[in-house]
């Protein structure tokens, strides 16, 4: 099979596409970030800060549910001493629970009109 | 090029015997042992002209670049190599992501709010056992059969540690017009970047189906896999901005789930262009919406693909991923299977 030239392919490429096609693959890389002594430095110490601070926060989150559950589970071993009848109707329940399905994500700017009073479940 | 100004004559008589040779004049002396030495008082005024660069102090007079250039190697070869990458948190690692800068809200959201609520919910009382020694020993002790294995699964019992959370999330393309023009493929690859902020990599198809007109080595499908935080700002920006906005949409199919807790659904490619990466800016003023489309011309109308989204959560089953997705803000059509 002869080899195609280029002169004899259809239709030009879009610019798009060009455009495209460069940005993904040309290998042209930025070169890596060198930083001075200090202020090396400087980013570590931020670096290695807030890295503290994220391994102290997911312990925390840990030990704040962790004390949730042990209360609760004191809870219901109490209410179980206490009343069985009452017991058994609190522990109760049907297969499917959820939290609120409602719940929107909490947002420091929420919109101006918050809520569709109109609006009812599908 | 005088420099004497910059090393203070009393620091250099307290400098070590190296730098002050014998042999030559005061003045002489001087010059040379203020090249040689490397230690500058930190506040001293120095013009840039007679600066002398750190990679060749030698050199002296003006910042020149030094001709060798530490690069870090491209990949890591392995514990042994003699040449490593530096760490990914590093500025001059390849990797290096600027960090974090504002929270995800998704994320404390779920902290704060769904998971105390999701271990209230899925909590299960069990009281501790209870023995009368009397009573129960022969039962306890009698000689019994190995239990037969039961195809049914045990319900997970979830305490503190394994309430189910997000785990990643994979977006997957498989662009079929690839296989006549990788055009298609390159601007799918182009829209996962853009969406997902991740790399997105290339797989080649596998079989040669004659129905699909596929043929096995060639380059079909696009992929990237989010974790950690941006996972939560994918499935934020998803849940508030394009879901809502796809019209005529039911919701996830309530049977979707691998059975592992991993839940898959498609976007058509009128959603995918519901991304705000991919429209384009919209800015609002009360009533009037003003739109203004950007981004959304830098792609072929025709070529903006469909993409499958796999949200995988750390919950061992499907009902339990779907609880959690719900309780997220996702909507779901019909019962959950």
């Amino acid at each position: 099979m002869a080899k195609k030239s280029k002169s004899k392919k259809g239709a030009p490429t879009d610019v798009r596409i060009k455009l495209i096609r460069y940005s993904l693959y040309h290998p042209k890389t930025p070169r890596p970030l060198r930083f001075g002594t200090m202020r090396m430095l400087r980013h570590w110490t931020i670096h290695r800060a807030w890295k503290l601070y994220q391994a102290t926060q997911r312990k925390e989150r840990g030990y704040e549910l962790e004390r949730q559950y042990n209360k609760m589970r004191d809870a219901c071993e109490e209410l179980r001493l206490t009343s069985q009848g009452l017991y058994e109707r609190a522990v109760a329940k049907s297969i499917f629970r959820y939290p609120i399905v409602e719940f929107r994500i909490p947002t420091d700017t929420p919109a101006q009109i918050g809520w569709n009073h109109e609006w009812k479940r599908g | 090029m005088a420099m004497a100004h910059r090393t203070p004559l009393n620091l250099l008589r307290r400098a070590p015997n190296i730098l002050l040779r014998p042999s030559s004049s005061t003045f002489q002396q001087q010059q040379q042992s203020c090249k040689l030495s490397t230690t500058m008082p930190a506040l001293a005024r120095v013009s840039p002209g007679d600066k002398i660069s750190a990679s060749s102090p030698s050199k002296g007079g003006p910042r020149m670049r030094a001709k060798y250039q530490y690069r870090s190697p491209r990949y890591y070869r392995g514990r042994l190599a003699p040449n490593m990458p530096p760490p990914s948190a590093s500025p001059a690692s390849r990797l290096f992501v600027p960090g974090p800068f504002a929270a995800e809200r998704l994320e404390d959201h779920y902290w704060n709010t769904l998971a105390p609520d999701l271990q209230v919910l899925s909590y299960v009382h069990k009281q501790n056992p209870t023995f009368n020694l009397d009573r129960d020993y022969r039962q306890l002790t009698a000689l019994r059969l190995p239990p037969k294995p039961s195809r049914q699964q045990l319900p997970a019992l979830r305490t503190f540690r394994n309430i189910p959370r997000l785990t990643g999330i994979t977006v997957h393309s498989m662009v079929r017009a690839a296989m006549k023009e990788s055009a298609y493929l390159h601007a799918a690859g182009m829209v996962v970047q853009s969406v997902t902020g991740v790399r997105a990599s290339v797989h080649k198809s596998k079989e040669n189906i004659s129905m699909w007109e596929l043929r096995s080595g060639k380059s079909i499908a696009v992929t990237a896999q989010i974790k950690g935080r941006s996972a939560y700002r994918f499935l934020a920006q998803l849940i508030d901005v394009v879901l809502p906005r796809i019209k005529d949409w039911k919701g996830i199919a309530g049977g979707s789930g691998d059975s592992s807790g991993n839940i898959t659904f498609g976007l058509s490619p009128e959603g995918v262009s519901m991304f705000p990466e991919v429209e384009g800016i919209v800015g609002g003023f009360g009533a009037l919406t003003v739109v203004v489309i950007v981004n959304y011309d830098m792609y072929l109308p025709k070529m903006v693909p469909g993409l499958h989204i796999t949200i995988h959560t750390s919950a061992g089953n499907d009902v339990d991923a779907k609880i959690l997705l719900k309780s997220m803000g996702l909507p779901f059509d019909g019962n959950f299977r």
